[in-house]
Formats: structure tokens, C-alpha cells, sequence
């Protein structure tokens, strides 16, 4: 056991399913805490600590994991794996991880933990996913919206948002208007290694936050009117923010990404047919570009607290489906999409109607642009003459 | 013989029960209740409910019965059909 780690034994054996799970949970217990590892069998949590934590930090360390143990794993119910697809046995012609030739061709940049800048090949690769994304839209007749990336606490607030994702939220805040407080800033305020040197009193109340989606915007903008048309269909691309603590992990969890959406809005059969449809074409442009990868159910990264029901509501009315790209130099998969029904849980909690009085159901299909790019770079590498003459061609 | 629901001897206590897990009066819940019409019967109010019908009834909870049991009626359905087993 290395010198800064702490072994736990759990007072409930981890179910299998629940392991990488509730290892990316147990990142947010304590800021001393830099990851968890659970051994495979669910017996044996090893929690590493950061060297700057003394020992009374770590006092208190081993309630909290049980804690998060007992809420996620006590009771908890077998999930119901529903595989829609599977094609993580296509060859692809890459099997190293492309990260460190992209490094160092200056092609992917990183300025903070989870915060990476891209360069001209993988913008342009970017833009060519994205001219597809709006050729399968405008299947739909999606028309196209802008969304900002600040989005009201108010509003995140009247769909449970925090009490089911208070983890990843990221705050937008800024210096009080106050004369005092403003000049003390200017002239003092530096950046030391645990962040800037300012005061938490400085910042004004949190009135918004950096998005956590792209789709929650249209069913804000819909809020408390009724679907004239009884169905709409948009589509919308906006930079999204998921704070994932030490998971964050190369391209594989951003912090800031950004997210393509085709959101569906009217009555059930519309979104699920559409839902059904968008998938169908989806898996018919992945076959072209020759990618390996499966389609199966999923649930929200939900905290702690609300995870066990949540994610059993999800898995029972196969709410979510994930497309997992496969990883091959890890032999593992990455999801890059996901096919989502919410019911009308956004009609009922924001008052979108349909002409019959009814509440909206909503539905989307999401895809993470960078992820999507580096499972691409995963499978083709990083030399475009290797790529599908389908993206190559499109790359000139 | 499958009892109305009306007639169920269960309806009362099944009132009773969401009224206590949703936090309104039991006058507001009625004997056709279902998913969706209570604002409090919402995904996770309806968890909630599962998991008091587990601890109250011996309900097991799985991916059926999250599925099926949306409304009053079928929550005493399930419930009849259990006892007469």
C-alpha cells in the first residue's frame, strides 16, 4: 500500500455494477482525496490522499466512503443491461493512444485540469462531425437555436438540478458591486497555488451558472406556453460544464466540452419514434466511418443521495441509452453520445404544454464533439490518409 | 375474484401511504391516481413510493414493478394478487 493511500474495507461488498461508479464518486468526499480504487470483487476500496493532507485530514475519511457505500450500494438493484447495438468487434486500423503525438504536433493543449485548447486538425475534424450532425437534423426539419452558456440557477433549480447533480455544477460569479471591494481586488488580487487570493465575500450571490446541457435552455424557453404546433424538433450546439474532480481524465472527461443536441419536444410516440429514427441514421453513418462500438442503457452520473433511485427509475423505463466508442489502446469504451427520453418530467416541472392541456414529453440525442473526436483519433490515428475516405474527403 | 378498487381493502392504506410519501392530504389522492398527476408523484416521488411499498408491503422492487406500478389501481392490483397467491 503506498505511503499516501488508505485502504477501506467495506461495510457492504460493492456490487460489480456499481464499482466505477461509485470510484468516480468517491473523488468528491474530501478535497484531500486525489482517487479511489475499488478492487474488482467490490471488497476492498484503496482511497489516495494528497501529500499536503496531514493526518488529522484524514480523520473522518474512512465515514464519509462509508457513507457513500451504504447510499449507493445498500438495496441497490441489479440493472437491466439492454444492448441495442454492438460493433466493438469492427477492426480499426489504431490501437495507441493518439494523445501524446497530439501533444506534441501542438494539436491539443491543455491550460488547466480538464480545460484543453484544440488545434486545426482536430477543429476542422470537429467541423466536418458537425456538418453531418446538421445533414441527420435536418432529417428532423430541426431548426436551429443558439443557446448562451450561462444558464439560470432559478431555472436549473425548478427541474431538481441540484439536488440530483450538485457534484459537476460549475458556478459563475463576480466581485460584488461594491468601490471598495472592486479596488481592493485590482491591486491585490494574484493567483497563488491554491487559486486566486480573493476573499469568498468579494463575489456577488450565485445568480447563474456555466450549462450543464444544451437542451435544458429550449425547455426553459418553452416554460409555462403551450406547443402551438403540438411538436417541435431543434437542434443546437453550446459548450458544456461537468466539474469531474480528479476523474478528470485527458480527453476523456472535459471539464468544458461542447455538446451537439437534436431535442425532440411534443407527445410520447413523436419523441420516442424520433428518438428510434435518430438512432437508426446514427448507426448507419457509424457503420460508414467503420467504428467500433456498442449502444446500450445507462444512467446520469446521480449524487450520492438521490443515485440508487434515480438510476433504478432510469433502468427500468430504459430512459438513456449510451453510444460507447471502443478505446483500443485501453480495450475499453468512451461514451460519445447518448440517445435520452425524460418522459415529461420537463413538461410537468416547467409547464410545457401540448394543445391538449397535456405536458410535453422531451427527448434528445447528445453528442460530445471532443469526446467523439478523440475516440475517433483512438481508432484511425492521427495521419487523415489512414482516415475513411468519408471524413478524409471531407477534411479538404 | 379480483376486488374493484373501491372495494379494495387496500385503497385506504395505499391513500394513506402516498399522501405520507408525497406530503399532501390524502383527499388528494383518489382511488385512479396515477404517475404524473400529483406534481410530487414524479420520478423520484415515485421511487420513494416503491421503496415504502417495499418496507410496508414486502413489495419487491425490480424493473417490473417500477414499470407497472404507475397508478392506484394497478399498486392494488398487485397488491390483491399477492395475498390471494
Amino acid at each position: 500500500m503506498p505511503k499516501n493511500s488508505l485502504e477501506i474495507i467495506p461495510k457492504i461488498a460493492i456490487p460489480t455494477h456499481l464499482v466505477s461508479q461509485m470510484q468516480s464518486r468517491l473523488a468528491y468526499i474530501d478535497e484531500h482525496v486525489s482517487g479511489a480504487s475499488i478492487s474488482a470483487d467490490g471488497t476492498r476500496i484503496e482511497l489516495r490522499v494528497r501529500n499536503s493532507a496531514g493526518k488529522k485530514a484524514l480523520v473522518g475519511l474512512e465515514e464519509k466512503v462509508q457513507l457513500v457505500v451504504e447510499e449507493m450500494a445498500k438495496g441497490a438493484l441489479q440493472p437491466k443491461v439492454e444492448v441495442l447495438e454492438d460493433y466493438l468487434d469492427r477492426t480499426v486500423p489504431f490501437v495507441s493512444d493518439p494523445l501524446p503525438e497530439l501533444m506534441t504536433r501542438g494539436e491539443v493543449s491543455q491550460e488547466y485540469s480538464g480545460v484543453f485548447s484544440f488545434g486545426p486538425l482536430i477543429t476542422r475534424l470537429i467541423e466536418v462531425f458537425e456538418s453531418y450532425f446538421l445533414e441527420l437534423a435536418a432529417n428532423f426539419e430541426a431548426e436551429l437555436y443558439r443557446f448562451p452558456t450561462l444558464i439560470s440557477a432559478e431555472k436549473l433549480g425548478r427541474v431538481n438540478y441540484f439536488r440530483a447533480f450538485p457534484h459537476s455544477l460549475t458556478f459563475a460569479t463576480h466581485l460584488r458591486e461594491d468601490l471598495d471591494v472592486i479596488n481592493d481586488f485590482s491591486e491585490h488580487a494574484a493567483h497563488e497555488p491554491n487559486g486566486l487570493n480573493t476573499a469568498p465575500t468579494s463575489f456577488s450571490r450565485i445568480q447563474t451558472l456555466l450549462s450543464p446541457a444544451v437542451c435544458y435552455h429550449l425547455y426553459f424557453a418553452l416554460a409555462d406556453k403551450s406547443l402551438t404546433a403540438g411538436k417541435l424538433v431543434a437542434t443546437a450546439a453550446g459548450h458544456c460544464f461537468r466539474y469531474e474532480s480528479s476523474n478528470l481524465n485527458s480527453l476523456e472527461r472535459l471539464w468544458d466540452f461542447t455538446m451537439r443536441e437534436i431535442i425532440f419536444v411534443g407527445p410520447a410516440d413523436f419523441v420516442l419514434e424520433n428518438r428510434k429514427r435518430a438512432q437508426k441514421l446514427l448507426a448507419d453513418w457509424l457503420g460508414r466511418l467503420g467504428m467500433a462500438y456498442k449502444v446500450e442503457s445507462a444512467n446520469d452520473p446521480f449524487f450520492v443521495g438521490e443515485f440508487r433511485k434515480q438510476a433504478a427509475f432510469q433502468n427500468a423505463f430504459q430512459l438513456k441509452y449510451e453510444i460507447r466508442a471502443l478505446l483500443p489502446f485501453k480495450d475499453d469504451t468512451l461514451a460519445i453520445g447518448s440517445y435520452n427520453y425524460h418522459q415529461d418530467f420537463f413538461g410537468r416541472h416547467l409547464n410545457v404544454t401540448l394543445p391538449n392541456g397535456k405536458p410535453a414529453h422531451t427527448g434528445c440525442v447528445a453528442f460530445g464533439l471532443e469526446r467523439l473526436a478523440y475516440a475517433f483519433l483512438c481508432q484511425f490515428g492521427v495521419d487523415s490518409a489512414a482516415w475513411p475516405e468519408l471524413i478524409s474527403d471531407a477534411m479538404e | 375474484m379480483v376486488a374493484s378498487t373501491a372495494e379494495n381493502a387496500f385503497l385506504e392504506p395505499i391513500r394513506g401511504l402516498c399522501a405520507e410519501v408525497f406530503g399532501v392530504e390524502v383527499s388528494l389522492v383518489n382511488p385512479e391516481t396515477q404517475f404524473g398527476e400529483l406534481p410530487q408523484w414524479d420520478s423520484m416521488g415515485h421511487m420513494d413510493l416503491m421503496v415504502a411499498l417495499e418496507n410496508r408491503f414486502g413489495i419487491e422492487i425490480n424493473a417490473e414493478t417500477i414499470t407497472e406500478l404507475i397508478s392506484i389501481p394497478a399498486i392494488l392490483a398487485h397488491l390483491q394478487k399477492k395475498k390471494n397467491a
